[in-house]
């Protein structure tokens, strides 16, 4: 009798675990799936490893072990200024820069040079590259390719002078930008880089391995890895990078330094916690909206809002798109310190404003047109300029304009008019 | 009427300033030579710093005992006088021949410089308002562009003169996704994983990643594979690639490979077969605290060491270099001794100077490179012509 009910006991628990068990796998496939509207299927096939758990290596290998003569850092390229932190649900998400030749990088870290690019790794050895794990949260069935691309610097007296050259090195934008040829005298640099093909999704980790050989020495300073979406595809994304398997003499390494090392270099205010942003679906009529201030005598003249063409059709502002800029209003302040601040202009966005008549039914022809729309200030010292913001409804659809923050002129951000 | 008036006025330009436009090359020559001649031993040996004469064949040639080492070997070197050129130069023993107890001496032996590689140089004291008329004289359009203190101070010379080519002239590049392709001359090359284009639409040229090794393209024929390529030129004197292969650093200059010197700094400059690349030694002064390293500046031109100066401030960050130009289809290097904060110019094998302080940009026209500089209080106008 006593032996009866341990087994009824022993099935209805195994019962019970299985049934935890079956919700939890429904709950998690279906969590899976809400991050994208659009209905496409995953590239990757998910790979199901039964009981073994790890996270930090694909099952491929027996083994990797944590190796402190690696360092990674994880600084995430903000989808767009709000994107520097992590997320302000206030904003909602941002349009990821996406651009059809070099699709989108996912790491960047702010320079001396004020460019964004790459993250900063540092390897006190050399090592062959053998996966690399993304965890894509959201957006995975909207991304086509991967690539990985490293960079290295070296000064021509390897000895002397190395850490100078080493950091030039990093500060240099990803090579699409520039030649690295241009190196001014003191030294040189090399790209190596790969597609990374997919091989295996262990626990929502999608594994992949480099196309080409890539050997990382010394001399590599820095990552990039980047992304091609698919056509038409559009939606949220969020990656994160998972971790990067090293080989070497047959046997398998990880990072384990933290990005504390790299900070004297980093100049986010914070950093993000993935990749994230909203990938839009195609890059027709986009245009910039920016605000910039004309200095003239010491004293600002112009304040200036800029609507640009970065797009790769004609645009004409019509009553629909224009109705889609999130600002109702924008309100200048001047004054010698931020406390003591006069209002010296006000601008009505709203519909019959003078600034919706000076722009209604002109077209932005091609990339790079633009149109400045500007009003007079005179003799003011710092501005500070006050947006009052407006809930767009069809967000979803992407039909957002997005506004540069008025205290970074040189802020590039995007917005696709449907 | 007019002829008459314009040959007064160069005849009066001609006493004053002993350049004309219209003296020819040969009399130009000529004046140069009587005036050798009629030299006093004093002013020879303030011209040559000799400490005791071994032949004197004044114009043509002079042997001399110097307290100085062989020219461009390392710091003291015998600065050659620009109308001269060396025939020999043999180490003696310090502090003999008449030279101070703890200096090195060099036998030196200068012949006159031919008519075909001669430099005339003139220095004009600098006046408001008199430099138009004299840069006429000389056949001079472009005006001299003010050198700011600032530039000067981070002994940093912009290439204002520098030409480059519009890299997009040379060929159509396309992408796909980090596939790139170039057509050029009808042939379209890749996918490649990174191009970069140099030299002209007439001498194209690029390189390229493939499979992560570099490799350079010139009309057609294609060298590599290397590590790195750090510089590639094209031009009508053929091609130079700057290439880097297990940490070890090469010049390919038509086909002939050559190791690079053991410099800190290598920045070439190309121009029609014939290459220059600026070249700082640094070595470490233990016995100096405050100056724990010295800065050597050499030129390598086609492979051969010269040694030009102390450069520059041991303790800045090095941030300028870059400073070998091209004027003329010379190379034109401005350096500076930090020693005692002078400053030169190397060009076309000469050395002109040392100067308090280059105040104008280097300028080249017609066969002249002119700039302003500043000597012990006084501005001039210095211009330097070639004569053949």
């Amino acid at each position: 009798m006593k032996n009866k009910f341990f087994l009824l006991a022993f099935f209805g628990v195994a019962l019970l675990i299985g049934f935890v068990a079956l919700f939890s796998y429904l709950i998690s496939n279906n969590g899976n799936k809400s991050g994208s509207e659009i209905d496409q299927k995953s590239p990757y096939a998910e790979y199901e490893i039964g009981e073994e758990e790890h996270t930090n290596f694909p099952s491929l290998i027996s083994d990797a072990k944590p190796d402190e003569n690696i360092s990674i850092s994880y600084y995430y390229a903000p989808s767009s200024f709000y994107g520097m932190c992590d997320q302000d649900p206030h904003y909602g998400y941002e349009i990821i820069d996406y651009d059809e030749k070099d699709g989108a990088n996912i790491f960047a870290y702010s320079s001396h040079w004020g460019n964004y690019s790459s993250t900063e790794v540092n390897f006190k050895d050399t090592y062959n590259v053998k996966y690399v794990g993304l965890k894509i949260s959201s957006g995975e069935d909207l991304i086509d390719d991967f690539y990985i691309e490293f960079n290295g610097g070296f000064s021509f007296k390897s000895s002397e002078n190395k850490n100078f050259w080493e950091k030039f090195a990093q500060i240099l934008p990803s090579v699409n930008a520039c030649s690295f040829s241009d190196f001014p005298g003191g030294g040189g640099a090399y790209v190596i880089s790969s597609k990374l093909n997919f091989v295996i999704k262990e626990k929502d980790v999608l594994w992949f391995t480099p196309e080409e050989e890539l050997t990382v020495s010394p001399e590599i300073n820095s990552m990039q890895i980047s992304f091609y979406k698919k056509d038409n595809a559009g939606g949220p994304v969020m990656i994160t990078l998972n971790n990067i398997i090293f080989e070497k003499n047959n046997s398998y390494f990880f990072s384990n330094n933290s990005l504390e090392e790299f900070s004297e270099y980093r100049h986010s205010e914070c950093i993000n916690s993935s990749f994230n942003g909203i990938l839009p679906k195609n890059e027709t009529g986009s245009i910039s909206f920016t605000i910039e201030s004309y200095y003239e005598n010491n004293d600002i003249e112009k304040f200036i809002i800029q609507l640009a063409n970065i797009g790769k059709d004609n645009i004409t502002l019509n009553k629909e798109n224009l109705e889609n800029i999130p600002i109702s209003a924008i309100e200048v302040f001047s004054g010698d310190n931020l406390n003591n601040l006069k209002s010296v202009l006000k601008i009505d966005l709203g519909e019959s404003s003078d600034f919706r008549n000076r722009i209604n039914g002109k077209t932005l022809f091609s990339k790079g047109d633009f149109i400045n729309i500007d009003y007079n200030i005179n003799k003011t010292n710092k501005v500070v300029v006050e947006l009052t913001k407006k809930n767009i409804p069809n967000q979803n659809e992407f039909s957002i304009w997005i506004v540069g923050d008025p205290f970074i002129y040189n802020n590039n951000p995007r917005i696709e008019i449907k | 009427m007019k002829k008459i008036l314009i040959l007064l006025f160069c005849l009066a330009f001609l006493l004053k300033y002993s350049a004309c436009s219209a003296k020819s090359s040969e009399e130009i020559y000529q004046d140069h030579i009587t005036s050798l001649q009629n030299m006093t031993q004093q002013q020879l040996k303030e011209k040559f710093f000799f400490t005791e004469v071994v032949s004197n064949n004044i114009p043509n040639s002079i042997e001399f005992w110097t307290e100085a080492y062989c020219p461009f070997e390392k710091k003291y070197s015998y600065i050659i006088p620009y109308d001269f050129d060396l025939v020999s130069c043999e180490k003696g023993i310090d502090g003999s021949h008449g030279g101070c107890t703890t200096c090195a001496m060099s036998k030196i032996k200068l012949k006159l410089k031919p008519i075909s590689t001669f430099y005339e140089a003139y220095d004009f004291p600098y006046k408001e308002g008199q430099m138009t008329s004299i840069l006429k004289e000389f056949g001079i359009t472009k005006a001299i562009k003010s050198f700011s203190q600032y530039y000067l101070s981070q002994y940093y010379l912009y290439d204002f003169n520098n030409e480059t080519s519009d890299k997009n002239t040379i060929g159509e590049i396309s992408q796909i996704r980090k596939n790139y392709y170039i057509k050029l001359n009808g042939i379209k090359y890749g996918p490649y994983q990174q191009i970069v284009t140099f030299g002209s639409k007439e001498y194209p040229a690029f390189y390229y990643r493939f499979k992560n090794k570099y490799y350079a393209n010139i009309a057609g024929n294609i060298l590599g594979p290397y590590d790195s390529i750090i510089k590639v030129y094209r031009d009508q004197g053929g091609f130079l690639i700057f290439y880097r292969n297990n940490k070890e650093y090469f010049i390919n200059l038509n086909n002939k490979i050559e190791k690079t010197l053991a410099c800190n700094y290598i920045n070439i400059t190309y121009n029609k077969g014939n290459y220059v690349y600026d070249c700082l030694v640094q070595t470490e002064n233990k016995n100096d605290y405050y100056s724990p390293m010295s800065h050597y500046y050499n030129i390598v031109k086609n492979h051969q060491l010269y040694y030009l100066g102390d450069a520059p401030d041991p303790n800045s960050t090095p941030d300028y270099i870059g400073r070998v130009l091209v004027r003329n289809d010379k190379f034109l290097v401005p350096f500076f001794t930090y020693q005692n904060w002078q400053q030169s110019l190397y060009y076309d094998g000469n050395i002109y100077g040392s100067y308090d302080l280059f105040k104008s940009d280097l300028i080249s026209e017609n066969n002249l490179v002119y700039f302003i500089y500043e000597k012990g209080g006084s501005t001039y106008l210095k211009i330097i012509q070639k004569l053949k």
